[in-house]
């Protein structure tokens, strides 16, 4: 190899080189950083629809006890025989309790409840009253710290003697009335997806039916159409129809079940009393 | 301290119940505040419901038919007419159990709801000591259990078929909320020939094509018939004298008059709601212009006086306005003036030609041919003008007619080259476009009002 | 020789031949423009049939009659743009041949028949129709024909001449018709 050669040799492996260089930069600018994954959510699943005893108060005294969650199964709506356009499945029992932050594990939910609890004063200020209907539910009770003895829980408050010493009326808290709300509408959404919409501007029409349960979920009286709200010129000849396909949602899908007996009725209302709001979707 | 927070917490109660109490309906008792329970669900597509056999209490053999034989036709004509809607999906007659005469008033709902049939018709045919028909109808509501509705007809056995039409229409007024529609006659030019020499003839037909009847011979053209309100003349055009003018035929009797004695071409005549006046176009020294003479017969008055094309004009159903085309800005589009010609502004501006408007019978929109793109297509506006919504796409679709519910447009669809002509209908929301079964080919589609 | 004395003799009788004149009365043949139309236009004006009434007479066009119209003034038919029914120069110099006819043959009527494409509603075309027949009858006038010699009818769209779905065959449907009773 001559002198020639071997510059040129050398020039076109610099070339090279620099060329390879140039690319493999240019490539990694091309190529996007990897993504920090979004931080995750704990999720509480819970399926309990209890009593809320006392958890929150404005008083720093504390809860704890309150948080004894005992699983309460709402059973699923029974499905219609032969559903017509897939009936939308009964969405999953997860869900998160907690209005405006995600419920994180049970061990803190005792801490959280309480700022919750802030959030709906009105709901709050009376669990201070309050839960016990659990004499019923013995196993319940078997899980609540109360039960158990003062000091079980340290750092936790006393829970209010007034626990055990008064049978008091149930309440309904937010969470519980979330939870029933929650319960009747999965177990009569199959049967309110299979009501055909009438016409245009059908869907523009809300109709309020009352329904009185009786205890065992059946119907204690004839459904009641309260009010229709929505009805203009245009839809006013559906409006007859909306309420008969909320009543056949209903009727379709009765009687209820697996709702709890200690909220049947309740200072705050209970499923005894239900408005069905219903409307077409659209 | 917890015995203070205790009744602080219990007067907190005390205040707090009556704001709880704002959220929903006061309550009876403490114990009775209503929970608010929100659903929304529903489908938009049709309702199943089962048709089966109407029984007979006792098999009567009748000019029509035996009774067994007219429980299944009539049931036939029910869940015909209830697919024809594009509402309802119909199971049976054929293929369900047969239905006992007892169990038409007392269904056995447990044999119907693993049908997949939200509601049940049940219904019999009975034969009456003096000859005529009574046709009885029940709906019920399957998975409510409930009895909806139930109509009864007494008939003459040739009108068994309007029996039928009417317990359908019994059927699909409580279930959809709509009026009824089915128990109505077509009119409309059945057409037949070669393209440029077409030979036309008025006929008439029940609304499901049964009962089909020519009333001219074909040997004039004729063109665009429709029905009075009450359904017993028709206006129609026809070159018959060689001068194409509009007459005014009495179904019953068969005389005929012309509309007017003017020797000037008269066409697009049309019914005021109340009957009392007939709207008609009217070719004056090249000029076409609306006009307006009373039903029986008289001198007409001018409505509209412009330079342009005035014609295609029909009235809102409280017959105070009336809907009409003109070309006098240069296209044809639709306008609206007073039932005596005031106040005439343009409705139209969608940017095509709009012509052939027709008012529903509900008043609640005007329904018109788009001319547009090369195409012809049926569509919808308010009065205002406003809400323009197109039903159908084809090359040419033209010349809507409502059914007396406001609910479905008839029209007739062209096919591009052979010039072919059929009856077609579309639901008021643009779904259930279908084509309606003639002898012949068909043009010009009116609708009857429903029949008494 | 022989061979070029044959093609001279057969050629010259062949030209003798076709300078004779036919001894069967000819034909006239129909206008090409007009050969639809006027079927359609006379059939429907006077309920009969145009074609066998031309009035021929050993090879003459009778004075008076359509087939003399037709030849004298070149079209019965004038044409018009999409929903127009205005007059073109073309236009008025047919229509202007048709009064000049017209006048040297009184007492002849005639029915002007206006026509639309299949690409208008029924009605509207109607009214157009009736726009184009009197957009002619008013020029007729114009030149003196007099009014009580024209009849107007529109035909809109139920008379095509041209049966296509094309440009081409709705350009020969825009048009108005001067028609000639038949015979």
């Amino acid at each position: 190899m001559d002198r020639a050669d071997g510059a040129g040799l050398g020039a076109a492996m610099a070339g090279h080189v620099a060329l390879f260089g140039a690319l493999s930069l240019g490539l990694a600018a091309a190529i996007p950083p990897k993504p920090v994954p979004p931080p995750s959510m704990e999720v509480e699943f819970v399926e309990e629809i209890a009593l809320q005893s006392a958890t929150a108060q404005p008083s720093p005294q504390e809860q704890a006890a309150a948080v004894a969650p005992e699983i309460g199964r709402v059973d699923e709506a029974m499905p219609a025989p032969a559903p017509l356009p897939e009936p939308l499945p009964a969405p999953p029992p997860a869900k998160t309790i907690m209005p405006e932050k995600p419920a994180p594990a049970k061990a803190v939910a005792a801490k959280v409840k309480p700022e919750t609890a802030k959030a709906k004063p009105l709901a709050k200020a009376k669990t201070e009253a309050l839960p016990t209907a659990k004499s019923t539910k013995p196993e319940k009770t078997a899980a609540r710290a109360p039960r158990i003895g003062k000091d079980f829980l340290a750092g936790l408050s006393d829970p209010s003697p007034v626990t055990a010493d008064t049978p008091a009326a149930a309440v309904m808290s937010a969470v519980a009335l979330a939870d029933i709300q929650a319960a009747i509408k999965r177990q009569i959404q199959p049967c309110a997806d299979r009501q055909v919409n009438p016409g245009p501007g059908a869907s523009r029409i809300t109709v309020k039916l009352n329904l009185r349960l009786n205890r065992d979920g059946s119907l204690a009286s004839a459904p009641r159409v309260v009010s229709a709200s929505g009805v203009d010129d245009e839809n006013s000849r559906y409006e007859k129809r909306v309420a008969d396909l909320a009543i056949a949602a209903y009727k379709g899908c009765a009687p209820l079940k697996g709702l709890p007996d200690d909220l049947y009725r309740t200072a705050k209302g209970g499923w005894s009393n239900v408005n069905m709001n219903y409307k077409l979707p659209g | 301290m917890k015995i203070g927070t205790m009744r602080l917490g219990l007067l907190a109660l005390l205040f707090a119940i009556p704001a709880v109490a704002q959220e929903t309906a006061p309550p009876a008792t403490d114990d009775d505040a209503p929970l608010e329970v929100d659903i929304v669900g529903g489908i938009s597509e049709p309702m199943p419901i089962a048709v089966p056999v109407m029984p007979t209490p006792a098999a009567t053999p009748t000019a029509q038919g035996d009774t067994v034989s007219l429980g299944r036709q009539v049931a036939e004509i029910v869940s015909n007419d209830l697919r024809s809607s594009g509402l309802f999906t119909p199971v049976g007659p054929g293929g369900l159990p047969a239905v006992s005469f007892a169990q038409v008033t007392a269904p056995d709902l447990a044999t119907w709801r693993p049908m997949n049939a939200q509601a049940l018709v049940q219904g019999f045919v009975r034969a009456e000591g003096d000859g005529d028909l009574t046709i009885g109808c029940y709906l019920y509501d399957v998975s409510a259990g409930t009895e909806l509705t139930r109509q009864g007809f007494t008939v003459a056995p040739a009108n068994w078929r309007r029996a039928a039409h009417k317990c359908a229409d019994a059927i699909y007024a409580r279930l959809t909320g709509e009026t009824a529609y089915f128990d109505t006659r077509l009119v409309y030019v059945a057409e037949t020939g070669p393209k440029a020499k077409r030979v036309k003839r008025i006929a008439v037909m029940d609304s499901d094509g049964s009962n089909h009847r020519f009333l001219t011979t074909g040997q004039s053209t004729v063109l665009t018939p429709r029905f009075s309100p009450r359904g017993g003349q028709l206006v129609y055009m026809t070159y018959a004298d060689k001068l194409p003018r509009v007459y005014v035929l009495d179904l019953a009797s068969g005389r005929q008059r012309p509309l007017v004695a003017a020797q000037n071409m008269t066409f697009a005549a049309r019914y005021s709601p109340d009957g009392r006046n007939i709207l008609f176009s009217m070719a004056v020294a090249g000029n076409t212009d609306i006009y307006r003479v009373s039903a029986e017969g008289g001198q007409p008055q001018r409505l509209t006086n412009a330079p342009g094309i005035d014609t295609g004009g029909s009235y809102a159903p409280d017959g105070t306005r009336i809907v009409f085309e003109s070309d006098r800005g240069g296209s044809q589009q639709l306008y609206v003036m007073g039932g005596d010609g005031a106040n005439q502004r343009r409705i139209s501006f969608g940017g095509a030609a709009y012509a052939t408007p027709v008012w529903s019978p509900r008043g609640d929109v005007i329904a018109f041919t788009r001319i547009g793109g090369g195409r012809f297509r049926i569509g919808t506006m308010t009065p205002a003008g406003a809400g323009e919504k197109l039903l159908t796409e084809s090359w040419q679709d033209e010349g809507p007619s409502w059914a007396p519910n406001g609910r479905v447009i008839m029209f007739h669809r062209t096919a591009q080259g052979s010039g072919k002509a059929d009856l077609w209908s579309v639901d008021l929301t643009g779904v259930n476009e279908r084509r309606i079964p003639t002898p012949l080919d068909g043009s010009d589609p009116s609708w009857s009002p429903l029949l008494d | 020789m022989r061979l070029k004395l044959l093609t001279h003799a057969a050629l010259a009788t062949a030209l003798i031949a076709s300078g004779c004149a036919k001894k069967k009365p000819k034909e006239v043949p129909a206008p090409p423009v007009a050969t639809g139309d006027a079927a359609g236009g006379s059939g429907t004006s006077d309920g009969t049939s145009g074609t066998g009434a031309d009035g021929t007479v050993g090879g003459a066009n009778l004075p008076g009659s359509r087939a003399d119209f037709i030849a004298r003034t070149g079209s019965d038919t004038i044409y018009f743009n999409t929903d127009k029914y205005e007059l073109d120069d073309a236009n008025r110099a047919t229509l202007d041949a048709q009064a000049a006819w017209l006048a040297a043959n009184a007492g002849v009527r005639v029915t002007i028949e206006g026509h639309a494409d299949e690409r208008g509603t029924r009605e509207y075309n109607l009214a157009l129709g009736d726009r184009r027949a009197n957009a002619a009858r008013n020029h007729l006038a114009a030149k003196g024909v007099s009014a009580d010699r024209m009849t107007v009818i529109s035909w809109g769209k139920e008379r095509p001449a041209a049966t296509g779905s094309d440009e081409q065959a709705w350009a020969q449907n825009r048009r108005s018709v001067t028609v000639i009773p038949g015979g």
